[in-house]
C-alpha cells in the first residue's frame, strides 16, 4: 500500500513519483522482463520485430539505398516529433505543426532567391519562434484548451501560407541535401545532410530532456494535476518554451523540405500532426503527459517508416499502410490502458474497473 | 432560482436562455447586424443561403462531436474517415436501392461507433488516440473500397429535394437545426442525456450513482457516429459526388465549432444548440471575409483568430453574461439576478 499522496485517484493523474514507483511495482509483480520492455519501449520492440520479419521476408530491406531512403523520408518527421514530444510530455497537444511546416517551406522558398539562403533560413526560424510563442501564449496565458487553440492556429497558419505564397505554387532553388555524398562529415558520408541533421537534433532534444532542468521540469508539469505548481515550478513558462521549441522545429523541418524539394508544400495540412502524434504514441510517449521521451517518439517514427518501407518493397498499396498503422496504434493504446488498470488496482487495492481515467481524459489546463 | 416578484419571469427566462445557449448568439447577431449595415451584398437571399449551406454539414458533425465531448470522450478523430467512407458507400450502393444505401451507411456508422465505444469505454483506451487509430484503419478501408476514385450520383435524382430550399432556408440547414434541437432535448430531458453529462462531469461520481458508465459512454460514440453517417449521406445527396477524403475538412471545422459554441472539451457541460451557434459564427465570419472584399487568402487567418476569440467568449460565457447584466441599471439588474 502506497502512502496517500501517491494514489492515482487522488491526483487524477499518477504523479511522476507514483509512476516511477508503480512501474517498479508492476515489474516486481509481473516478474516479466519482456512485458516490461514492451510497455516502456513499444517503438523499439516494434522496430526489432519488423527487422526480424523484414530481413527474413524481404531481401532488399538491408541494402544501403533502402536505409538512406528511409532516413531521408523520416528526417522531417523526426524534427517535428522532437518538439511534439516536449509538448506532449508537458501535457499539451500541438496540432499546428503541419501548418507551421508548410509555412516554413513557403517562407524559405520565397526568400531564398531574393535574400539569400542565410537570411531566408533566419527568417524562417524567426517565424517558427513566433508561431510557437503564439501557441504557447494562447494556451498558457489565455487558458484555452491546447487542442482547440492549436486547431485555431493550424487554420490561421495555413492562411498565412496562402498570404505568403499569394496562393501560388512556389518553387525555388533546390539544394542537394538529401544526397549522401554531400554529407559534411567524411566518416558518416553514407548519411545525407538532412538525415544527419535530424539525427543530431534527436540526440540534442533527448539530452535537453534528460540533462537540462527545463526538460526534467516538463515531466513534473505534465505528469501532475497541479502542473508542478505545488513544487514551486512555473509550469506556464516551461510549457510555453515547449511550444516555442515545437514551433521552431516544425518550421525548420518545413524549410528543410523546401530546400530538398526546391518547392513549397502549402498543402502539408492537417494529416501531419495526427500522423506524428500517432508515431509518438506508438513509440511510448503518452498523450496524457508526463511520460515518454524524444528517443521513444523517434523510435515510433522510425518503426512506422520501416513498416511502410517493408510494405513498399512488397508493393503493397497505401491501403494496407493506413490499416496497419491504425491497428498498431489501437493495440498500443489498449495495452497501455490495461497496464494503467493493473497499476491502479495494485496501488489502490480496488477491483479492476475503478480507474478514474476510463474515458481518456487528457489533463489540460482550463 | 425563483425570484419573489412575478414580473421578472420574462427576464428570468432571458437570463436562463443566455446561460443555457451560450454567449455566442448575441455576438453572432451583432456581427451579422454590423456587416448587414456596412455591406449591401451581405443581406441578400443568395448570400444568407450560402452561409446556411456552409454551416449545415459541418454543423451536424459538430453536434456529434459535442455529444462525445460532453460525455468526456474529448473528441472523436475517426469522424473524417467515417464521413468519407459513408459518403462513397451511399453513392455506390444507390444503384441497388436508395433505402439499402441509406441503411448501409447508417449501419456502418453504428458499427464504427460501437467499435470506438468498446475500445474507449470497455477497454478504457484513451479515446483520442483510439479514434485516431480507428480513423486510420477506416481511411485505409475507404481507400480500398473506393479505389481512390470520385463517385457521382446520376444527374437527375430522387435526392433533388435535398438541394432545394424553403425560401431563404435550405433543406440541409433545416435538417441541421432540427437535429441540433433534437440532440439538445435528448441531452437535457432524457435519462441517457443526463447520464452523458454525469459521466463527463465526474466518472467516479457517475459510477457511484449507479450509472453503467461503460455502456453510456459507448452509446455516446454510437450516437456520434450515427450522426456523422447521416451528415455524410446528406453531403452525398446535396453535392452528388464524393470521394474517400470528402470528410477530412469537417473534422477540425466541427471541433472548432464545438469550442466556439462554448462546450468544454473537458466534458460535463455544454449543449448542441450552442454548438450550432458556434458553427454558424465561423460560417458567418468566412462569409464576412468574402463580402467585405478582404483578400480570400486572409480568410483562414481571420477564422483562426476568430476561433480563439470565440472560445474566449464562449468558455467564459457565463461570466460574460454576468458582466453584461452588471452594466444595466440597478433595478433591472436586481430583477435579472436569479439566485
Amino acid at each position: 500500500m502506497l502512502p496517500l499522496e501517491l494514489r492515482p485517484e487522488e491526483t487524477g493523474v499518477p504523479s511522476v513519483k507514483a509512476l516511477a514507483t508503480t512501474s517498479r511495482l508492476s515489474w516486481r509483480a509481473s516478474g516479466r522482463f519482456g512485458a516490461n520492455v514492451l510497455r516502456q519501449y513499444p517503438g523499439f520492440v516494434l522496430i526489432a520485430v519488423l527487422l526480424v520479419v523484414g530481413t527474413t521476408t524481404t531481401p532488399n530491406l538491408m541494402t544501403l539505398a533502402t536505409w538512406q531512403g528511409l532516413l531521408n523520408k523520416v528526417a522531417i518527421d523526426f524534427l517535428i516529433v522532437i518538439g511534439l514530444s516536449f509538448v506532449l510530455i508537458s501535457g499539451e497537444v500541438d496540432l499546428s505543426v503541419g501548418s507551421s511546416a508548410a509555412l516554413g517551406s513557403v517562407v524559405w522558398v520565397e526568400l531564398a532567391n531574393r535574400a539569400g539562403p542565410v537570411a531566408a533560413f533566419a527568417t524562417a526560424a524567426a517565424v517558427g519562434l513566433v508561431a510557437g510563442l503564439l501557441n504557447g501564449v494562447i494556451v498558457t496565458r489565455l487558458g484555452i484548451n491546447s487542442i482547440i487553440a492549436t486547431i485555431a492556429t493550424m487554420i490561421g497558419y495555413s492562411g498565412a501560407v496562402l498570404v505568403v505564397s499569394n496562393g501560388n505554387d512556389v518553387s525555388g532553388t533546390q539544394l542537394n541535401l538529401a544526397i549522401s555524398s554531400q554529407s559534411p562529415l567524411a566518416g558518416l558520408s553514407f548519411l545525407s545532410p538532412v538525415s544527419l541533421f535530424a539525427i543530431a537534433c534527436v540526440i540534442v532534444g533527448q539530452l535537453l530532456l534528460t540533462w537540462v532542468r527545463w526538460g526534467r521540469r516538463l515531466y513534473l508539469v505534465g505528469g501532475t494535476k497541479d502542473r508542478g505548481e505545488l513544487s514551486g515550478i512555473n509550469g506556464r513558462k516551461d510549457r510555453t518554451i515547449a511550444f516555442v521549441a515545437c514551433g521552431l522545429l516544425a518550421v525548420v523541418a518545413g524549410a528543410l523540405v523546401g530546400m530538398t524539394l526546391g518547392a513549397g508544400i502549402p498543402s502539408y495540412g492537417s494529416a501531419t500532426p495526427l500522423n506524428d502524434i500517432a508515431a509518438a504514441v506508438i513509440g511510448g510517449t503518452s498523450l496524457l503527459g508526463g511520460q515518454g521521451s524524444v528517443l521513444k517518439s523517434a523510435s515510433g517514427v522510425l518503426a512506422i517508416g520501416l513498416l511502410v518501407s517493408i510494405l513498399d518493397l512488397h508493393s503493397v498499396s497505401s491501403v494496407a499502410q493506413g490499416i496497419a498503422v491504425g491497428m498498431i496504434l489501437v493495440a498500443v493504446v489498449v495495452a497501455d490502458a490495461r497496464w494503467r488498470q493493473q497499476i491502479s488496482s495494485m496501488t489502490t487495492r480496488r477491483k479492476r474497473g475503478g480507474s478514474s481515467e476510463g474515458l481518456g481524459h487528457v489533463p489540460t489546463n482550463q | 432560482m425563483a425570484t419573489e416578484s412575478g414580473e421578472s419571469r420574462l427576464t428570468e427566462h432571458v437570463h436562463f436562455l443566455g446561460r443555457q445557449f451560450g454567449a455566442i448568439y448575441p455576438v453572432l447577431i451583432v456581427v451579422a447586424a454590423i456587416t448587414a449595415i456596412f455591406c449591401r451584398s451581405f443581406d441578400t437571399g443568395v448570400n444568407i443561403r450560402g452561409i446556411f449551406v456552409g454551416a449545415s454539414v459541418t454543423g451536424i458533425v459538430a453536434i456529434a462531436e459535442t455529444v462525445v465531448a460532453i460525455a468526456g470522450g474529448l473528441a472523436d478523430l475517426s469522424v473524417g474517415s467515417l464521413f468519407g467512407f459513408v459518403a462513397v458507400l451511399m453513392i455506390r450502393l444507390d444503384h441497388d436501392g436508395t433505402a439499402l444505401a441509406l441503411l448501409a451507411g447508417l449501419g456502418l456508422g453504428v458499427g464504427v461507433g460501437l467499435v470506438n465505444g468498446i475500445l474507449a469505454c470497455y477497454l478504457r483506451a484513451n479515446s483520442v488516440i483510439v479514434t485516431l487509430g480507428t480513423g486510420s484503419i477506416l481511411g485505409g478501408l475507404a481507400l480500398w473500397y473506393s479505389g481512390g476514385a470520385t463517385f457521382y450520383l446520376p444527374g437527375k435524382t430522387h435526392f433533388q429535394w435535398v438541394a432545394g430550399s424553403y425560401g431563404v432556408i435550405p433543406a440541409v440547414f433545416l435538417a441541421f437545426v432540427v437535429l441540433a434541437v433534437i440532440a439538445e432535448i435528448l441531452l437535457q430531458t432524457t435519462r441517457l442525456g443526463r447520464s452523458w453529462y454525469a459521466i463527463g462531469g465526474s466518472l467516479r461520481a457517475a459510477q457511484v450513482a449507479g450509472i453503467n458508465v461503460a455502456r453510456v459512454g459507448t452509446l455516446s460514440f454510437v450516437w456520434a457516429a450515427l450522426l456523422v453517417a447521416f451528415a455524410a449521406e446528406l453531403f452525398s445527396a446535396f453535392f452528388g459526388s464524393a470521394n474517400y477524403q470528402s470528410g477530412n475538412v469537417y473534422l477540425f471545422a466541427a471541433i472548432a465549432g464545438v469550442a466556439v459554441g462554448g462546450t468544454s472539451l473537458m466534458g460535463g457541460q455544454g449543449g448542441t444548440v450552442r454548438t450550432a451557434g458556434g458553427v454558424l459564427f465561423i460560417a458567418l465570419l468566412q462569409d464576412v471575409v468574402v463580402v467585405t472584399g478582404i483578400s480570400l487568402f486572409y480568410q483562414n487567418v481571420v477564422v483562426g483568430v476568430a476561433i480563439v476569440a470565440g472560445v474566449l467568449v464562449g468558455l467564459r460565457g457565463r461570466r460574460t453574461w454576468t458582466t453584461w447584466t452588471s452594466h444595466l441599471p440597478l433595478p433591472l439588474r436586481r430583477s435579472l439576478r436569479s439566485s
